[in-house]
């Protein structure tokens, strides 16, 4: 990540992203400063605006701040770095520094690690960017004089904002550790650079001999640089340490001024190369900030990636007396119903024309007709299906006809077997499986084979017929509406519509009335009784006929006390209690 | 001698009590009791099926069989191994394959028999409701007739309205129209009224399963005390 990827936030020196909106370490705003992408981005338009602003305010009035503009401009007051010679002296570097330096003066770096004060004089130097760069300059000072002289309200940050401070940053924040309890000590300086470096690459790299382009990473040039500048910083403590000590000893203004020019020797070589050392030591300093926040994003990543088993606490549970006072009540509302009304005859069920012409359709059954049945149903309904179902079996099994059952579910075969014992049916009564719901169904209609059928293994699918079509009336039976959807959409259009009947819950009533609506099914049963009320089988759901509305009973009483509990709930609440009232 | 049907009724007895004791909240029988219908159904459906299923439609033709018969189970047999790969962490994408045949198999069959199963019979059919003849009756209009078609109408469209005002509700500066608004209102009493029907269907299909427990231990105490 280049340097350019930052910005330096004017308040506290140090580098922030240059997506942020405000320091992340003095939380000032940086919304105000411009940042380099975007000045780069207007270097275009840079020339029109200010040709705007000139026509505004004047050629006199722009020229006069552009002297004290220019010093606000980065590199535009600080001198020109001094060559190398100069500056450090040859005897006080390493010879292989020296020529890493001389490397990135000549050749210039894509980091700007050393030049980077020299870019914008070297830029001024293109022709007519001096007459572009004045104006710019006054700009810019202009800006910061109504910054720094104005109301900063906008520029600081109050501190009761921090709240707009983005989760993850607070994230980051709270687990940052503190570096005298738990940062890990990692060798700095000079150790971290003999690490990182074997004693090969430095002979090589003091020869001249190192391709510094495609290994020298930048990060170590900084490393290098610091360790450097603390043994100049050193140099200079202790040539001050002499000279005070000389000073002390000499006694006179020219032994003062003798030992002296040592220490200023020494200090202008620390002193004498702030364009490298202290940019080397800065960026050295923002690498490793990053480096600790990606070491802190990491840790959150891992710790978020693994698995959390969130452990529950076993609260005690409170005795709900109110369960067990409900659970009663519906247990001796039911025993009262059934021993009250238990002889009482039952109720003729409304005119249904669905079941009409259900009846009407197997009554005209002819004798030795085939018959198939498709068993679609789950054991936990079997008690009702079997009620609505066993006056059908009856009444087919009197007409002698040719009858077979095929079970859709694995389920259905014992369930078939049951209700053929129930029936009295006789039990070599075909009853096969067929795989594949109601797209092996589909098959069938079409007149399709399974695969592994062979001419040694005739297995069809349904034995008695070789396609589904070929039977006369199909029994459909199903506690689920949807299955009856899905099979009628498949199957139904492959048969007539007086082919189809279908035999289910009362809870698929609704849903498959309209299909009989449709004229797309011939009937619909979904109770043990005819249209007209009378009964036709003596089967469990009939007997117990008194139970059931006995509990439909218990259900409208807690459906009302419930009603009225809710009411009386909301009444209660004070008006803007919650929000509603 | 052991009687099954004694040891029969006594595990059905306590397995039903079991469930029931769901009534008090979640505790270790009902737990026990559901995973042993689980796990006693599964083990049956996997019995049936290697009986009934791959045995004599993917063993036997790969066995004995010749011709289409034998290269069609070999095409089967190619798919289900392919659908096993999904164990090894390395093939696993190999059982997409099969998966991609049977779900665009599935979506195909589903999407052309809504729209030939449901859709259009179901549209036809509250045409259908309008002609001449349902609308006479011994030459004089039968206005029940009518009303019925007129209302059978007029659900179907205040329900299409009603879903449509759903959904526009969520678009920012969704204005409609007040009659569009009013007829939504009267989709939402359609929609009411057939969510009770279902509400009262499924609670009766529960109550007489309900009904069919109690009475089956009512029978088997009765039986077992003599009566």
């Amino acid at each position: 990540m280049s340097a350019e990827d930052y910005i330096i936030c004017p308040h506290c020196g140090k580098e922030n992203l240059i997506q942020a909106t405000r320091c992340i370490y003095c939380k000032e705003s940086l919304d105000l400063i411009p940042k380099a992408a975007d000045l780069a981005a207007s270097d275009e338009d840079l020339s029109e605006m200010l040709s705007a602003m000139a026509e505004e305010d004047g050629d006199v009035e722009m020229a006069a701040p552009a002297e004290d503009a220019g010093s606000l401009m980065p590199g535009a007051s600080n001198p020109q770095p001094a060559p190398i010679d100069e500056v450090g002296g040859s005897n006080e570097i390493p010879s292989w520094l020296a020529h890493v330096r001389q490397r990135a003066q000549t050749e210039g770096d894509a980091q700007g690690l050393y030049n980077r004060e020299s870019e914008p004089n070297s830029a001024q130097k293109l022709p007519g960017r001096e007459s572009l760069d004045q104006p710019f300059n006054s700009w810019v000072g202009r800006i910061h004089d109504s910054l720094t002289t104005s109301d900063s309200s906008e520029v600081d940050m109050p501190v009761e904002k921090a709240d707009e401070m983005p989760v993850w940053l607070k994230r980051v924040r709270d687990l940052q550790l503190q570096p005298d309890e738990n940062t890990v000590q990692k060798p700095t300086g000079v150790e971290a650079w003999k690490q990182e470096w074997s004693e090969e690459d430095l002979e090589r790299l003091k020869n001249g001999e190192f391709d510094e382009k495609t290994i020298l990473q930048p990060n170590l040039l900084a490393q290098a640089s610091a360790a450097e500048t603390e043994t100049a910083a050193e140099d200079v403590q202790n040539a001050a340490e002499k000279a005070g000590q000389k000073l002390a000893g000499a006694g006179s203004v020219e032994d003062f001024a003798e030992a002296n020019v040592g220490a200023s020797e020494n200090l202008a070589v620390a002193v004498g190369e702030p364009t490298d050392a202290s940019d080397a030591v800065a960026e050295q300093q923002g690498v490793g900030q990053h480096e600790a926040q990606a070491e802190i994003l990491k840790e959150i990543v891992t710790t978020e990636s693994l698995p959390r088993y969130k452990r529950t606490e076993e609260k005690p549970r409170k005795t709900d007396i109110w369960r067990w006072i409900g659970i009663l009540f519906l247990l001796a509302m039911l025993v009262a119903f059934y021993l009250l009304f238990l002889k009482r005859p039952a109720p003729a069920p409304l005119a249904n024309t669905a079941g009409t012409a259900f009846w009407n359709r197997l009554d005209s059954v002819q004798t030795s007709a085939k018959v198939l049945m498709v068993l679609d149903y789950q054991p936990a309904t079997a008690d009702e299906v079997h009620g609505n179902l066993q006056p059908v079996l009856a009444r087919l099994k009197t007409q002698n006809v040719q009858l077979s059952l095929v079970a859709l579910w694995p389920d259905g075969l014992w369930l078939g077997r049951e209700l053929l014992e129930a029936t009295a049916l006789p039990l070599t009564t075909e009853l096969n499986f067929l795989p594949g719901g109601s797209l092996a169904a589909l098959a069938s209609a079409a007149g399709l084979r399974p695969a592994g059928s062979t001419p040694e293994n005739q297995t069809s699918l349904i034995s008695n017929s070789v396609a589904l079509t070929e039977n006369d009336l199909i029994v459909y039976v199903t506690d689920n509406p949807e299955s009856a959807k899905t099979w009628l959409e498949q199957v139904g259009s492959f048969l007539q519509p007086e082919q189809s009947l279908v035999v289910s819950t009362q809870a698929s009533q609704v849903m498959l009335q309209p299909y009989y609506e449709s004229s797309q099914i011939a009937g619909l049963s979904t109770s043990p009784y005819r249209a007209d009320g009378v009964l036709l089988a003596n089967n469990p759901t009939a007997a117990a006929t008194p139970a059931f509305e006995a509990g439909m009973g218990v259900m409208a009483g807690f459906l009302v006390l419930s009603f009225f509990g809710r009411l009386l709930n909301t009444y209660k609440k004070k008006p803007g209690e919650d929000g509603k009232i | 001698m052991i009687n099954l049907d004694l040891i029969a009724g006594i595990l059905g007895l306590l397995l039903t009590i079991m469930v029931f004791s769901y009534l008090a909240g979640d505790n270790l029988f009902f737990r026990l009791a559901m995973h042993l219908l689980i796990g006693v159904g599964a083990g049956y459906a996997a019995a049936l099926l290697i009986q009934l299923v791959l045995i004599p439609h993917l063993v036997q033709p790969l066995l004995l069989g010749s011709g289409n018969a034998f290269y069609l189970s070999l095409a089967v047999c190619l798919f289900t191994l392919l659908l096993l790969t999904v164990f090894l962490g390395r093939f696993n994408h190999l059982a997409r394959l099969p998966l991609a045949f049977l779900i665009g198999l599935i979506a195909a069959v589903s999407i052309f028999g809504l729209a030939r199963g449901t859709l259009a019979p179901q549209m036809l059919a509250i045409v259908n409701r309008f002609s001449p003849e349902l609308l006479y009756k011994d030459n004089l209009p039968d206005w029940m007739a009518l009303v019925k078609a007129a209302a059978m109408l007029l659900g179907v469209i205040a329900v299409l309205l009603y879903f449509d005002h759903h959904f526009s509700r969520g678009q920012n500066n969704a204005k409609l129209a007040p009659l569009s608004e009013n007829a939504s209102g009267v989709g939402r009493i359609f929609i009411g009224i057939t969510f009770g029907a279902i509400f009262a269907g499924v609670f009766a299909t529960a109550l007489l399963a309900l009904i069919g427990r109690i009475a089956w231990i009512q029978n088997l105490l009765m039986r077992w005390l003599g009566y």
